[in-house]
């Protein structure tokens, strides 16, 4: 589809903080392009995570419009965001969020059982694991698996629908500086292959270096939006 | 793998993984459908042998008899040839009041003794023996057979002898058993058959009083019978009150059970539920839809229900036999074991049905809000659509236990009413107690630091505790008042029965010369008197009979402490008894009425062919404690009662035996003398006991699953609270508090209520039992270790299970805690 897969116009966000209204996005507006790689940046508290939800359609702006692919989320029903955050986006959390009782390939799959390849699921959940390096872990439980290998999980859960859209947060927060590098050059990899467009909130400079653009949010706001060289 | 299988696989793996909180859940459920499919296969059990088929309650199509006397040969013999009767079943009743073992170590005094003919009896239903037939059992002269509950009482087998007494005029007959009967067709517990040869080789004559029989013109037989002068019973149903009583009240009980177990889960799968919210947002953020989430959780909650329901089932079983043997020692019928399909059926399906719908609500409003609501971990605001699905949850529960309920008790009225009434009771008694508890946190305790935190943790959310506090109460208070009452009346039963200065032994058979006796009286110390007692017309000097005066008794001085004499006229007699060889002693109430007797009156009593006029001398009424020879017609001395030369005597020596000697000299006695029996006071006691005893493990029984419910709640209620509280108890461990001080908290918080809950059910259970007992003007006794004990047990309870619970959870190390939110 052509146009960008992100496009966020005039978005507030406030949360009720003990029955009072706090603030925490000012009227936020970009676009993000399909193949993009956009860091978030910004210190804590600067609404990083709370953006990262919105356009994800895991929650709602308080005023304002999101699009993603084309679609406009801010103003769906959840039974339809749910298809939405189905068939077009991956989610990627810092503390991987897989699910205990599932195995590799299970988690993989459980996406698709709710979408349209459900009579793939295993297939495809199968190739997905072998491209991110895990074609010999599939049946280990995420106790089973380094942060790491829980981390390509993840990655490989958030992409097997194909979805126009990644959006990570802190994706390497819980990692170590190797295990970290080598996500990274997995992102990367997918990008290139897939031609995914990744959103990633980060705080780790190295992290933001890797995308193509990083958008530095302080206090709610757009501080910078600065297009890295190749 | 399809989406089924791997919805399957989900939800078994996150069963699996639950621990002790699907344990938890599954006992809810088990908790909930074994009190449904226990009670109801228990009220089969009753109503198998209460409401029986008319025809078969009765013995036959028409029962006839001549007012009470007995049928003549020729009666039977006309019966026998009437052309419009099929069958006669002719029984002669055997009036022993009382049959004990050989040994006369134990005593059944409720029995119903029945001489038959093998081969006629029964007409219709049938005798299920242990072994063999019963025309072989009773083939051997002297041989009886006993029923299943009745062998069990006296602890008899079959080659065992026992002893009937009691008998007017009878000498007691000592018989074998010679065979057991597992079933009898009116289903009565205390029966022993004996056939008609073997009684009248006892009492000398064929006394047949009713004869059964098999027609098929009833309506003709019955009227030509009823003209002819024959008293005619007809079947008839059972009464619509035991009927309710059987059919209604037990499976209502079970259905609240169901509830009570349904509210536990519902409490469960919260904590379960709450504790995977961040497993929900992620199922949420991979684009599952509200009634994905709902199928994936109504079917983890159905098998968690199957594996309630399965064990439940199981347990109703065990449950129900284990409740028909303890009402097999406290009730006088005979209760068969009935397996029904369609109430395990039912009862497993109730139980899956109740787990998801409960699931269901415990999921619906986390399903439905956005995935970054739930990873906040901030408080969730139902949407709209949640709120409805809410609704029609609990109206479709509401219609399940309605439903159910009409089903068991045969009335939509009944049904819905039980399951409306039960839910607004509780909710009406929970928010009582939760007032309680309200006032109860706010009492100052100064010097006392962690009791205050409890308090104050109390306080934050008393309505929380409504469920835990409403079983804990109702457990306790249930237990509470059975136990009370039944120490008392225990205590009741055996004071009066070995009530100092009375005769508490009692001998028939051996008369009071018998040199055995007077030597083994003599050798314990004890005093001995005899009761004659005829049977005796008592007329007025009007000529006008006394009704319910029929007997006469004769009786020296020694016999004066069996009854409490006294002269309205005179003043206290100061126990002087009767002088005057013309003089009688009538019961106290002749002195009272629209006719009184006075002293002084005259007095016409008849024995047999003899006619004597009597003076009243003075009244008798009935002295402290059960009298071990009953008093009840014209008291006279020995020698008046002998001048009417009566026929049919029942003579019974009473002895006054030091208690601590008692055993020995019964024990002796029987052994000196077997063919008479002895009955001591303590035997009759023991006897009443036992069945009392067995009412109580009944109530215990029934009574002690609000407790284990209580209990299950309370570790539900502490579950929810460490979830929510983990960050509170990660900040108390980082400023310093030791786990066990953080335990110590939390244990005393539950300790409270169960403190609270337990003390208010103990409290009420005494206040009952005292009003109860004041407005019917019996003594009673609060048995302090009895109440305390059982506050103690709640409180034990509620505390322990919140330990268990916690335990693991305050043991984390703080930054793991904190790191976690």
């Amino acid at each position: 589809m052509p146009g960008p897969v992100i496009s966020v116009r005039d978005v507030t966000r406030a949360l009720a903080l003990g029955g009072t209204p706090v603030p925490i996005l000012h009227g936020l507006s970009f676009t993000v392009q399909r193949g993009e790689w956009v860091a978030v940046t910004g210190p804590s508290g600067s609404g990083k995570s709370t953006l990262l939800g919105i356009v994800a359609g895991l929650d709602a702006p308080t005023s304002g419009t999101v699009q993603i692919d084309g679609v406009e989320v801010s103003t769906r029903s959840e039974r339809e965001l749910a298809r939405i955050r189905n068939e077009k986006v991956g989610v990627v959390f810092q503390s991987f969020n897989l699910i205990p009782t599932l195995t590799a390939q299970e988690n993989v799959e459980a996406p698709l059982y709710v979408g349209p390849h459900r009579r793939e699921a295993a297939a495809r959940a199968r190739a997905m694991l072998t491209r991110v390096g895990l074609a010999d872990r599939l049946g280990h439980r995420p106790h089973q698996l380094s942060g790491g290998q829980q981390q390509r999980v993840a990655i490989a859960r958030a992409l097997v629908t194909e979805p126009a859209l990644v959006v990570a947060d802190e994706p390497t927060g819980n990692l170590d500086a190797a295990t970290s590098a080598a996500v990274l050059d997995l992102f990367a990899e997918l990008r290139r292959d897939l031609g995914l467009t990744l959103l990633v909130v980060t705080h780790d400079p190295d992290v933001a270096a890797r995308a193509d653009r990083v958008i530095d949010l302080v206090d709610g706001r757009i501080a910078t939006d600065t297009r890295l060289a190749a | 793998m399809s989406a089924l299988a791997f919805s399957l696989r989900y939800a078994v793996r996150s069963l699996r993984r639950s621990g002790q909180r699907g344990a938890l859940a599954v006992a809810c459920i088990a908790f909930g459908v074994f009190s449904l499919v226990g009670l109801q296969l228990m009220a089969a059990s009753i109503e198998a042998a209460v409401l029986l088929p008319p025809r078969v309650a009765l013995g036959g199509d028409l029962g006839l008899s001549r007012d009470g006397r007995v049928l003549s040969p020729a009666d039977l013999d006309a019966l026998t040839a009437d052309p419009d009767i099929r069958a006669v079943d002719a029984r002669a009743d055997v009036p022993a009041q009382f049959i004990q073992t050989a040994d006369n170590a134990r005593l059944f005094i409720f029995s119903r003794i029945q001489a038959v003919d093998p081969a006629v009896y029964p007409l219709v239903g049938a005798v299920r023996m242990r072994a063999g037939t019963l025309a072989a059992a009773l083939s051997a002269p002297e041989s009886v057979v006993l029923s299943r509950d009745l062998a069990g009482a006296l602890g008899v087998a079959v080659g065992d002898r026992v002893r009937l007494a009691g008998a007017p005029g009878g000498v007691p007959a000592v018989l074998v058993v010679g065979g057991l009967a597992d079933m009898l067709p009116d289903a009565q517990g205390g029966t022993v058959l004996m056939s008609r040869q073997t009684a009248q080789a006892l009492s000398g004559a064929d006394v047949v009083t009713s004869a059964f029989v098999r027609t098929d013109a009833g309506a003709r037989v019955a009227a030509r019978y009823e003209a002819a002068g024959w008293t005619v019973r007809h079947p008839t149903e059972a009464p619509s009150r035991v009927q309710e009583l059987f059919g209604v009240a037990l499976p209502a009980a079970g259905l609240l059970g169901l509830l009570l177990g349904g509210i536990g889960v519902a409490n469960t799968l919260q904590v379960m539920l709450t504790r995977r919210r961040p497993e929900v947002a992620v199922l949420k953020t991979l684009g599952y839809r509200q009634r994905d989430l709902l199928a994936l959780f109504g079917l983890e909650t159905a098998l968690l229900g199957l594996a309630g329901g399965v064990l439940g089932v199981v347990l109703g079983i065990a449950g129900a036999e284990a409740l028909r043997q303890i009402m097999a020692r406290g009730l006088p019928i005979l209760l068969d074991f009935h397996l029904v399909p369609s109430v395990l059926v039912g009862g497993l399906a109730a139980g899956v049905v109740t787990a998801v719908l409960f699931g269901l609500i415990a999921i619906v409003r986390a399903s439905s809000v956005r995935p970054g609501t739930l990873l906040r971990q901030t408080p969730i605001r139902a949407t709209a659509r949640a709120r409805l699905v809410t609704v029609v949850l609990w109206l479709a529960l509401f219609l399940l236990f309605g439903g159910l309920g009409s089903l068991l008790v045969g009335s939509v009225v009944y049904g819905f009413g039980v399951v409306a009434g039960g839910v607004a009771g509780l909710l009406a008694f929970g928010a009582l107690l939760v007032g309680v508890l309200w006032l109860a946190v706010r009492i100052p305790t100064p010097g006392l630091p962690f009791l205050s935190m409890a308090a104050s943790n109390l306080g934050r959310h008393p309505a929380r505790a409504a469920p835990s506090l409403v079983a804990l109460f109702a457990g306790t208070f249930a237990i509470g008042l059975s136990a009370l009452s039944i120490l008392n009346s225990q205590e009741q039963v055996t004071s009066r029965m070995v009530e100092a200065g009375q005769a508490n032994v009692a001998v028939y058979g051996i008369p009071a010369d018998d040199p055995e006796l007077v030597r083994l009286a003599a050798d314990a110390g004890a005093s001995v008197w005899t009761d004659q007692t005829a049977p005796a017309e008592v007329l007025r000097p009007d000529g006008t009979p006394f009704e319910l005066v029929s007997s006469l008794h004769g009786r020296g001085a020694e016999g004066a402490s069996a009854i409490a004499v006294s002269d309205s006229a005179r003043g206290d007699r100061g126990g002087a008894w009767l002088a005057d060889p013309d003089g009688a002693l009538v019961p106290r109430r002749l002195g009272t009425g629209d006719h009184p007797v006075a002293v002084g009156d005259s007095l016409q009593v008849r024995v047999g062919e003899t006619s004597r006029t009597l003076v009243v001398d003075g009244y008798y009424g009935r002295p402290d404690g059960i009298p071990l020879v009953p008093t009840s017609g014209v008291v006279v001395l020995p020698e008046t009662f002998a001048s009417f030369a009566p026929e049919g005597i029942t003579e019974t020596v009473a002895l006054e035996v030091p208690p601590a000697r008692t055993e020995a000299l019964v024990a002796a006695l029987g052994r000196a003398r077997p063919g008479g029996a002895v009955i001591a006071a303590s035997a009759v006691a023991d006897m009443i006991v036992r069945v009392v005893r067995g009412l109580f493990w009944l109530v215990l029984a029934l009574t002690s699953l609000a407790l284990i419910a209580g209990t299950v709640l309370i570790a539900n209620g502490v579950g929810l609270a460490l979830v929510e509280r983990r960050r509170e108890i990660g900040v108390l461990k980082a400023v310093g508090y030791s786990a066990g001080q953080v335990m110590r908290v939390l244990t005393l918080e539950n300790a409270l209520l169960g403190g609270i809950g337990g003390g208010l059910g103990v409290g009420a259970a005494a206040l009952t039992l005292v009003v109860f007992r004041r407005s019917a003007e019996v003594p009673i006794t609060i048995y302090p270790g009895v109440t305390i004990g059982l506050v103690g047990v709640a409180v034990l309870l509620a505390a322990g299970s919140a330990w268990l619970v916690a335990w693991r959870a305050v043991h984390a190390r703080p930054l793991d805690v904190l790191r976690a939110d």
